[in-house]
């Protein structure tokens, strides 16, 4: 257990519609810098979960908190960009809506996802893995302590996935930043994360939560380990266990 | 490219030959049918009335139209912000869409007076422009990415700038789309006005037209439709080529 006071703290929260339940009784806290992977079945929460964390949904019970001073970026599953202005203008979006222009900062955090060159493209002249990544960009430009991502390479290719995913874990590692991160994908999971968590069949509750090495670098490399192949087959067992699948 | 303009160019004059022709051999009495070399003469005798009155339609097409753009601004802000207001009265704003405009075209001309007739024109071609305008643009502001609206509220954007950075230009490929439709019925609307107006305008295109009309001189009739046709495509086209300047970027063209 870590001394430290968590990002983000969630105790006993649910999200109902009416008469029906989304999430029930979540509790979980997440250190500074970790990085962790929401797993389950298809409707089972999971992007309500990041929802109700960035306050874009209320919670019906129990309490979240997020640790003072955090400042928390969103990254969609959907690039999110807007198509009439330049990939310098979208990602520069959050800090002219505060009132700010830092020109030096946007193409820093292009350099990061390694699109310096293309900051004048509109998204249509991008590819969709370069779209995702302007996305990135467009939420590290807040230099946020929280990045919440919700399956943002769902519409990728595996190998693209894991590039990006890839990225994502170096600049968290580097930056110190908080991930919590929403995917269907048991590889992504187990390769991006320090923690996997691992949700039941709509209403979503925590069913198991699955701590890998936090080692900082994963490279092409560990996709091929044992360490690798054994988080990913814990995982998939507790995911096909919270699924009601017999085994 | 060019034989996209060829082939209706060779196609037209093929049309035109036979029809000088037909015209001739058949003995058609030019009151009925004239041929199409006396409609050229009539163009050209004519040129300078004929862009007189084509200057009057189109004006009175114009201001209709940016009426209705401005209407339809208003109008589908307010029913995008209150479920309420657009439920009580989209129904009335369908209602005048379907009535035939030439049914109360009539009516408009009593309320607001022979005096006041350019007004009035005004009135009925905005009634008839407007609508294509409204729901396009209710349908823009609808169909606005989800997770941009979130983005905006995560990143404490206020209303106006939600407004003005969010909303204003992501409708704004429905709103031209919607344009080029309105722009068209615009001018039908001016026209469809003129002919009610008849003689209380006397000056657009479509009083040509009645005027040559009573006067058994369907050259000038001709001349005045051409001219008109060609206004409605010169507009259509004109508002494609600035669709495609101002959107065309958005989807990689």
């Amino acid at each position: 257990m870590t001394a430290l006071e968590p990002a983000v703290s969630l105790h006993g929260v649910g999200l109902s519609f009416g008469a029906n339940a989304a999430v029930r009784d979540i509790s979980l806290d997440i250190s500074p810098g970790e990085i962790v992977t929401l797993v389950g079945p298809s409707g089972c929460g999971k992007s309500s979960i990041l929802r109700l964390i960035s306050g874009l949904q209320t919670h019906s019970a129990g309490t979240i908190k997020i640790a003072e001073g955090q400042t928390l970026s969103f990254v969609f599953q959907d690039a999110a960009l807007l198509p009439w202005a330049s990939v310098a203008r979208n990602v520069m979006l959050p800090l002219s809506l505060d009132g700010g222009e830092d020109l030096a900062l946007v193409n820093e955090c292009l350099a990061q996802v390694g699109l310096a060159d293309r900051r004048d493209a509109h998204p249509a002249e991008l590819s969709g893995g370069m779209r995702m990544r302007v996305s990135i960009a467009r939420a590290l430009v807040r230099r946020p302590t929280l990045l919440l991502m919700d399956e943002p390479f769902a519409a990728l290719d595996e190998l693209r996935r894991f590039d990006l995913a890839q990225q994502v874990r170096q600049i968290a590692k580097t930056t110190g930043l908080t991930v919590i991160f929403v995917t269907h994908s048991v590889f992504e999971a187990c390769f991006l994360s320090d923690r996997v968590i691992v949700l039941s069949a709509s209403p979503g509750t925590i069913v198991e939560s699955i701590s890998l090495d936090d080692d900082e670098v994963r490279s092409a490399d560990f996709r091929e380990s044992q360490a690798f192949a054994d988080a990913c087959n814990t995982v998939s067992l507790a995911l096909r266990a919270a699924a009601g699948e017999d085994l | 490219m060019t034989r996209r303009i060829l082939a209706p160019l060779f196609a037209a004059i093929c049309a035109l030959a036979l029809w000088e022709v037909l015209v001739g051999a058949l003995d058609v009495k030019a009151f009925i049918l004239p041929p199409p070399s006396d409609i050229g003469a009539s163009l050209l005798d004519g040129w300078a009335a004929l862009l007189s009155a084509a200057w009057h339609t189109l004006k009175l097409t114009w201001t209709a139209l940016s009426v209705a753009i401005v209407l339809s601004l208003v109008l589908s802000l307010v029913f995008s912000a209150s479920k309420l207001v657009e439920l009580t009265f989209y129904p009335y704003a369908v209602v005048l869409q379907v009535t035939p405009i030439i049914a109360i075209a009539p009516l408009i001309m009593i309320w607001v007076g022979l005096d006041n007739i350019d007004l009035a024109l005004i009135i009925i071609a905005t009634l008839v422009a407007f609508f294509p305008l409204l729901t396009t643009l209710i349908q823009g502001l609808r169909s606005i990415d989800r997770s941009l609206k979130d983005l905006f509220k995560l990143y404490g954007a206020n209303r106006w700038q939600t407004f003005i950075r969010l909303q204003l230009p992501a409708t704004l490929p429905a709103f031209l789309s919607g344009l080029k439709i309105s722009a068209g019925l615009a001018l039908i609307g001016a026209v469809v006005a003129e002919f009610v107006a008849g003689s209380g305008t006397g000056q657009g295109l479509a009083w040509t037209m009645l005027e040559a009309s009573n006067r058994l001189k369907t050259d000038r009739m001709f001349a005045a439709l051409i001219v008109l046709s060609g206004m409605g495509v010169a507009q259509y086209y004109l508002l494609a080529w600035l669709e495609d300047k101002l959107t065309g970027h958005w989807v990689g063209r």
